[in-house]
This record gives C-alpha cells, structure tokens and sequence, in this order.
C-alpha cells in the first residue's frame, strides 16, 4: 500500500505516509543515512519537546507510538528540507495527531518550510490544506 | 458485563504504569473511546491491558494502529478461506470482519483514518455488542446507535504514571 502511495504521488509531491516514515533504525542512523550533520540531533530534541515529546538517544523509532512517530518525521523533513516551493503530501499523518499537535504541527511547518504548500490524501486525491495555502 | 477493576497496571516493557482511579464497567450496547495526546499510552493500554482481560471471555475483532503487518495476516486469511482479496486496505479489513463471525467485540485503533464514512457505515459497528475506538478526528455520532458512551481519558502525569479518567457520555 505504501508504495502504491509513492508509485502514484512521489513525482509529483514529497510525500510523508504514516505506513513509511523511516529508513533508519533510531533517530542517529535515520540521520546519518540522510547525510545531515550530527547536530541535527539536538536540534530535533528541541524541536520534539514543542511537543512534549522526550527523544531518548538510540531509540528504536519503532518503540514510539504513530502519532509521535509522525511528529518526529514530519520535524526531520522541515529541518532538512530547503525552503522552496515544495508540495508536501501527508498521507494518515494529520489524523494521527491530537487536535493540539496538529495545530502545532502546521504552525512549524508554516514557520520552517513557509514556501511549502501541504496537501492531505483524501479518497478524493490530494487536497491542499487551507490553512497553509 | 465486562469489568475492569480499579488500580495500577504496569506494563514494564513499555515503562507505564496506568492508574484506573475508578472501575471501568461496560455493559453490553457500550461504545468506549479511548482519547490523549500522542504517546499517552492509549495503544499499549490496548494491547497490553484491555485487550488481555477482553480476551479471557469474549470474542474480539482488533485493527490496529498500524496496519502494515496485519494487512498481510488479513490478506492470507481471507485469501485461505477462499474469498476474494481487494486491494484497498478498508474494503480488505471491511471483508475480514464480515468473514469472522465474531460479533462480540470490535476494537478500532484509529483505524478510521482509512476509511470513508460510507465504508465505517459498511462495517456495521451497531451489531457489535462493544466498540471500543481510539481516533484523533472529530467523533462524529458514529456510535449513537449504542446505548451507553463511555470515555476513558489518558493523562501522562511525568515519569511512568498515566492517570485514566473514565467518563459517561451517554445517556447522561
């Protein structure tokens, strides 16, 4: 399924599936793998508290629940991501958060990646979130 | 009836103690949500404590959070009882439940992410005796045909302790 997602939208969005969120083992080897510099760690650490959430160093990303999996995802990307014009296409990612999280969560995308344009898939298609259009 | 007695549960592998401040009682026509932030412990109080007790006395259906593991078990058991398989995961899921028999008790961990209303419709959630649902959208009156509505709300109080809240939404 989660390639089926890539297959259909993964030339035309830099999509972000629930079903797919790491490559990497723990938070260290996701960012080694994506070539980022080692203090992105720390970074991130302050960036997931925003949310109440502690990242412990060596991890399994496994071990945390979906919703704080997203999250953690989702901060990765704005941080590496350049800020350019970019669809982003958050596939189950939204609906895995708690009202506040959600909020918070676009609010940092708003703020990181401000020339981004967020989309959801819906049973529609894609669908631009409007408050970040 | 299904009952859960008030106290502490510890699940050690995850690190969490859940505090029950108060019986949780369930007859049958229930509807239960489960509702916290992210990490609360709503899905590991699921797997690791409801679900255990449910499971001594009653019949469940459970979909989980994530379903990249289960959509294969799903896929091979339909497919070894000789139904067809759709590609879609909520009709696949949607054709697991009719297949089962199982009317007793169907858990939901935001599972309806995945599905259009129609297909949430298309499960039948009123010929379960339970429904016990974890979700972040807006709950909607999905379970308006249950007779009682109950909530139980998870609350990280620092450290390992999650207090749970239990609640009556309906009838009042």
């Amino acid at each position: 399924m989660s390639g089926a997602v890539l297959a259909e939208y993964g030339h035309d969005y830099c999509v972000v599936d629930t079903h797919n969120l790491f490559v990497g083992t723990t938070l260290e080897d996701e960012i080694l793998l994506l070539g980022a510099d080692d203090a992105l760690a720390a970074v991130m650490v302050r960036e997931c508290a925003g949310f109440e959430l502690r990242l412990e160093p060596g991890r399994k990303l496994s071990s945390y629940s979906g919703g704080e999996q997203s999250i953690i995802c989702c901060l990765l990307l704005m941080n590496l991501l350049p800020n350019r014009p970019l669809r982003v296409l958050l596939v189950h990612v939204l609906e895995t958060l708690s009202p506040r999280n959600r909020e918070s969560l676009l609010v940092r995308f708003a703020a990181l990646l401000p020339a981004a344009r967020l989309f959801s898939l819906t049973p529609d298609g894609p669908q631009p979130l409007p408050d970040h259009v | 009836m299904f009952e859960l007695h008030a106290g502490t549960y510890r699940v050690s592998h995850a690190g969490l103690n859940f505090i029950l401040q108060e019986p949780l009682g369930l007859p049958p026509g229930s509807c239960l949500y489960l509702s916290g932030e992210n990490g609360a412990g709503k899905s590991t109080f699921l797997e690791h404590v409801l679900i255990p007790a449910l499971r001594k006395k009653h019949c469940l259906l459970y979909l989980a959070q994530d379903m990249d593991l289960q959509q294969n078990t799903i896929r091979t058991t339909l497919a070894l009882l000789g139904h067809d398989v759709p590609a879609d995961l909520a009709d696949m899921a949607l054709a697991w439940v009719r297949t089962s028999g199982c009317r007793e008790i169907i858990i939901l961990d935001e599972f309806d992410k995945y599905v259009s209303p129609e297909q949430l419709e298309a499960m039948d959630l009123p010929g379960f005796d339970w429904v016990v649902q974890v979700s972040h959208l807006a709950r909607c009156e999905r379970c308006a045909d249950f007779a009682h509505g109950f909530e139980v709300v998870f609350e990280r109080l620092g450290g390992a302790d999650v207090n749970l809240k239990v609640e009556r939404l309906w009838p009042c």
